[in-house]
């Protein structure tokens, strides 16, 4: 059974490692890795040169009372905060291509009806291809840590402490989490809907809600201004809808369990600095519960369709 | 070309695309979301509204006057914001998903080659799919805008002034235009990819590096974004010192000017935002002071779409193109 299982894990990262559209997505992937440090530093060193130019100003104009440095002891991490906006951006929809092509493949070509009459059990099947979606998830994860500890040292010229690898490590053990249940979600769908593009676009329909929808209900802030890293931390809602909404959606928005774990995690803001990872993760806890509740509901929602998913009645067209 | 075969692919475009159901439910989808986004503005002016009442109450129970703070002042287009931002995502993709209907259907039934079979031309038959999306984008774009004068002024009891539904006209105009890009960039890559899924995955993908990730790497390097409520604010700086400062980082400038350039959403934001008075400065300008500022972002618009036109007509003649099939 176990060897089964990982023959189509394996086949799943041979076949994904040879689709064109995945490539490019992770080559979009990886290259705005190596760009959230470098935009994140050039930031950095520009508003500190602004700083500087506009104190001289100032007490050239005669101002005594000069305001403090807005950017003093900013934390290394702080530089990989927009790691979290493309984690949520390029990282979920990289997993809905990959959930949604593991399962589409095999429906198009046929194979899935073929497969069953080898002595292969649904249950060996699908647990393959969710290990294989895992496997590949974690090879991109680690191609993109690999690269954030390799520009964080080459560009900034720092090493990063090992409290702050930790933090690193935690944040994209997070990510994984947060792109697995994008990958069940692509899968989901592929099992279920009659068509490809529907199957992909229904689960690209829901991270639209997930990341801009439910953002904007719960905080009042415009869809666009949740992808401003300095916006992003969760504003307390105003007004009795709003309060609703918040007690309302809040379970439901992933995204904002999301960047409420990995805001403290990357020290995005100064008061996350004074809290150890042990305070993170009590003070979070919920939020990395409910997470790993919707990877569990997605991964179970996906096994359930796929043992109703009856193989001879599929007509897929398109 | 021929102007009756033109309008007879544009009319088939038009009944074929109401007939599918993805295009249906982006469709319901983006009417939903404009609903969501003008609820969020009139519950966030009431929260402001509510505030600035709660203040007056507090001051005038201290024995002061309230006459200090400014009374929250009710635009109606600026309301309009989340409605457009949710053009630029969701309407986008459903540019996208026109143009790729609108060539699987031919593809996907190998009906492509049939048609050109006949005495059509290429540029008839592109030319009448760009007709007939363009009538199903006005279509919708006519009842986004009825849904928006409807909800504002007659839900909020606010009429919207003559010059005020000339700039919603104009900003729905725009959006047209951009939505075209989109259109006619899918269309391109449903007939370039030999695989029709791939074309919208990667149409997905260059959606995402144009509407998302360049706008906010261009938002990131903002320095005045570095702090909530302003850099420049939070250092209690004027106009005139903060461009005595920028001086010094015109380099730094100019690349982040040319990274936004490069996205057809930031000009089509900001035409949108200074036509509907959405950015502050700009409400309330007649549109003569408005375009006297905005005619380079109204260039830049102009210039992709037509670009995507004409690259739709002049790719699609090329044999190799149509030729290819799922």
């Amino acid at each position: 059974m176990f060897e089964q299982i990982l023959i189509v894990a394996a086949n799943e990262i041979r076949v994904l490692m040879r689709e064109k559209t995945f490539l490019l997505l992770l080559s979009v992937f990886l290259a705005m890795t190596l760009f959230s440090v470098l935009i994140g530093w050039s930031t950095k060193t520009t508003v500190l040169g602004i700083y500087n130019a506009s104190l001289i100003l100032l007490k050239q104009s005669g101002v005594t009372h000069l305001p403090s440095n807005p950017f003093i002891m900013i934390p290394a991490l702080a530089l990989f905060r927009n790691m979290i906006i493309y984690v949520f951006l390029i990282g979920a929809l990289t997993s809905v291509v990959i959930g949604h092509s593991s399962f589409i493949r095999e429906r198009k070509s046929r194979v899935v009806q073929l497969l069953f009459t080898k002595p292969i059990s649904k249950t060996c099947f699908i647990a393959g291809k969710i290990v294989g979606i895992l496997a590949a998830l974690l090879l991109i994860i680690f191609a993109v840590f690999f690269i954030s500890l390799l520009s964080s040292f080459f560009i900034p010229g720092q090493l990063l402490t090992q409290q702050e690898i930790i933090r690193l490590s935690l944040f994209y053990l997070l990510s994984l989490i947060y792109m697995l249940i994008f990958a069940m979600i692509g899968l989901l769908f592929a099992i279920v809907l009659p068509t490809e593009s529907l199957a992909l676009l229904a689960p690209i329909i829901i991270w639209v809600a997930v990341t801009f929808i439910f953002p904007e209900l719960t905080t009042g802030q415009n869809p666009v201004a949740l992808l401003n890293p300095t916006n992003i931390t969760q504003t307390a809602p105003q007004g009795a809808f709003f309060t609703l909404m918040h007690s309302v959606l809040t379970p439901f928005s992933i995204e904002q369990h999301y960047t409420g774990l990995a805001q403290p995690l990357l020290e995005t803001q100064k008061q996350f600095t004074s809290l150890s990872i042990a305070e993170i993760i009590a003070q979070n806890s919920g939020l990395g519960i409910s997470l790993f509740v919707y990877l569990i509901l997605a991964i179970a929602l996906s096994l359930y369709t796929f043992y109703h998913y009856a193989v001879t009645r599929d007509k897929m067209y398109e | 070309m021929n102007s009756l075969t033109i309008w007879i692919i544009a009319q088939k475009g038009y009944q074929d695309a109401l007939k599918n159901v993805l295009f249906l439910t982006l469709l319901l989808f983006l009417f939903s979301l404009v609903g969501i986004s003008l609820m969020v503005s009139a519950f966030n002016f009431q929260a402001q509204v509510d505030q600035y009442n709660r203040a007056i109450t507090q001051l005038q129970s201290m024995g002061q006057s309230g006459v200090i703070l400014d009374k929250p002042q009710y635009f109606p287009l600026q309301m309009l914001r989340g409605t457009i931002e949710y053009l630029e995502i969701i309407g986008a993709i459903i540019g996208i998903i026109l143009g790729y209907i609108s060539i699987a259907k031919e593809k996907g039934n190998n009906t492509m080659q049939l048609i050109l079979s006949r005495p059509i031309s290429k540029l008839s038959l592109i030319g009448g799919k760009i007709l007939g999306n363009t009538l199903l984008l006005f279509s919708i774009l006519g009842l986004i805008g009825l849904f928006i004068v409807f909800a504002i002024s007659g839900i909020g009891h606010v009429a919207f002034s003559q010059a005020e539904l000339f700039k919603l006209f104009l900003g729905l105009l725009f959006s047209y235009l951009y939505l075209m890009v989109f259109f006619c960039l899918s269309t391109l890559l449903s007939l370039f990819f030999k695989s029709l899924p791939n074309a919208l995955i990667v149409g997905f993908i260059i959606w995402l590096l144009i509407v998302l990730i360049i706008p906010q790497i261009g938002d990131t390097m903002d320095p005045d974004n570095q702090v909530p409520g302003g850099l420049f604010n939070s250092l209690h700086m004027d106009t005139h010192q903060q461009q005595q400062v920028m001086t010094n980082f015109k380099t730094y400038e100019t690349w982040r000017n040319i990274l936004e350039e490069s996205s057809v959403e930031k000009h089509y934001e900001r035409l949108t935002f200074a036509t509907l008075g959405i950015k502050s400065i700009y409400n309330g300008k007649d549109l003569r002071s408005i375009f006297q500022d905005q005619w380079g972002n109204f260039l830049w618009l102009i210039g992709f779409y037509i670009g995507s036109i004409a690259s739709a007509f002049y790719f699609s003649n090329n044999r190799k193109f149509l030729s290819k099939s799922n």
